[in-house]
């Protein structure tokens, strides 16, 4: 999936506090060509030494802050916006899941749909023969979280329930403005993507370069703190 | 499709070793773990199966039962250990991460009989 939103493409200013400080060592070597020798004849006088890393105000030849090897040069997606880590995700689809959890568990009674035990047994090695299905529940579940999700992400400017506890949102992570409906939708469907490699596209923020889950990257979204 | 490389840092794993570790210490006292929702909706199992069966085994000192339940766990394990005790920034290319979990559905497939 090809982000139009590389890590190493624009440089949109950090935030203050945030990831985006570029390691030491690269304010020491300036690029071949670069400082001490200004592109246009007759231009601008060389800048100072101490003139690192005060962007000049006019000019050509900005200093573009480059990612750092960790990846952590995000860009974010509205200046004074910060996008929301993990800990602060995890404890609200912990919220949602238990809202859907409850409607699915009050519908499909009311529906006659066998909830069953659905479980495997952990903690031994052996093939488990015995794994019971729980497909009809598993998909009314589907169905209600697409709708959940994607209403409240859609109509609610991108916060669920869990979300408003955390204060977070979802935002398009190129403009900082909340999902128009159709993708809120989208990426309430996604999240049947992400959890059906258990929980995978959910963990894939951990390690991705813009800390989108798959949904995230289906939608074109992230999480920012409010 | 120019796949970004995968980045495993420590400081980002950290929080989330952490609350595996809760996890893990409920499910070795007793408490069931997450089932794949792809095995239990439709039968097929993913490319994660076995990873909660792996991590126990692994941690309660069967190495053999932990690996042949799926062969990730025991490196999830050791990236989980080592985030928590020495600071390190990984990338990986998408294209390994990726064959990774292919060959670990073939197993995943073939161990569970729908191979």
């Amino acid at each position: 999936m090809s982000s139009p939103n590389d890590p190493n493409e624009p440089p949109v200013p950090p935030p203050p506090g945030g990831y985006g400080a570029p390691p030491p060592g690269s304010y020491g070597t300036p690029p071949a060509g670069g400082y001490g020798t200004p592109p246009q004849p007759g231009g601008y006088p060389p800048p100072a030494p101490e003139a690192y890393g005060a962007p000049p105000t006019s000019g050509g030849y900005a200093y573009q802050p480059m990612p750092s090897a960790g990846g952590y040069g995000y860009p974010a997606p509205q200046p004074g916006l910060q996008r929301a880590g993990f800990g602060r995700r995890f404890v609200a689809v912990i919220i949602d899941g238990i809202v859907v959890g409850v409607i699915t568990a009050i519908l499909a009674t009311i529906l006659g749909i066998d909830i069953g035990t659905g479980n495997s047994v952990a903690g031994n090695g052996s093939v488990s023969s015995n794994f019971n299905l729980r497909t009809g529940y598993n998909l009314l579940n589907a169905v209600i979280t697409v709708l959940y999700w994607g209403g409240m992400e859609g109509f609610m400017q991108g916060r669920t329930l869990g979300k408003m506890a955390l204060g977070i949102a979802v935002r398009d992570i190129n403009t900082g403005a909340p999902l128009p409906v159709g993708r809120a939708f989208v990426r309430a469907v996604g999240r049947l993507v992400s959890g059906a490699v258990c929980l995978l596209g959910y963990l894939w923020m951990l390690w991705d370069g813009q800390k989108q889950t798959w949904h995230d990257k289906f939608a074109n979204s992230t999480v920012v703190k409010l | 499709m120019g796949l970004e490389p995968l980045v495993l840092d420590s400081a980002r794993l950290r929080p989330a070793v952490l609350i595996a570790g809760v996890a893990l210490v409920a499910m070795l006292a007793g408490a069931p773990g997450i089932p794949c929702l792809l095995r239990q909706t439709t039968g097929i199992p993913c490319p994660c199966c076995g990873m909660t069966t792996s991590v126990c085994e692994l941690v309660t000192g069967d190495l053999g039962a932990s690996v042949q339940a799926n062969p990730l766990g025991v490196v999830v394990v050791a990236v989980a250990l080592v985030s928590l005790v020495r600071r390190f920034s990984l990338r990986v290319p998408a294209g390994v991460g990726l064959g990774v979990l292919f060959a670990s559905w073939v197993y995943q497939l073939v161990r569970l009989g729908v191979l």
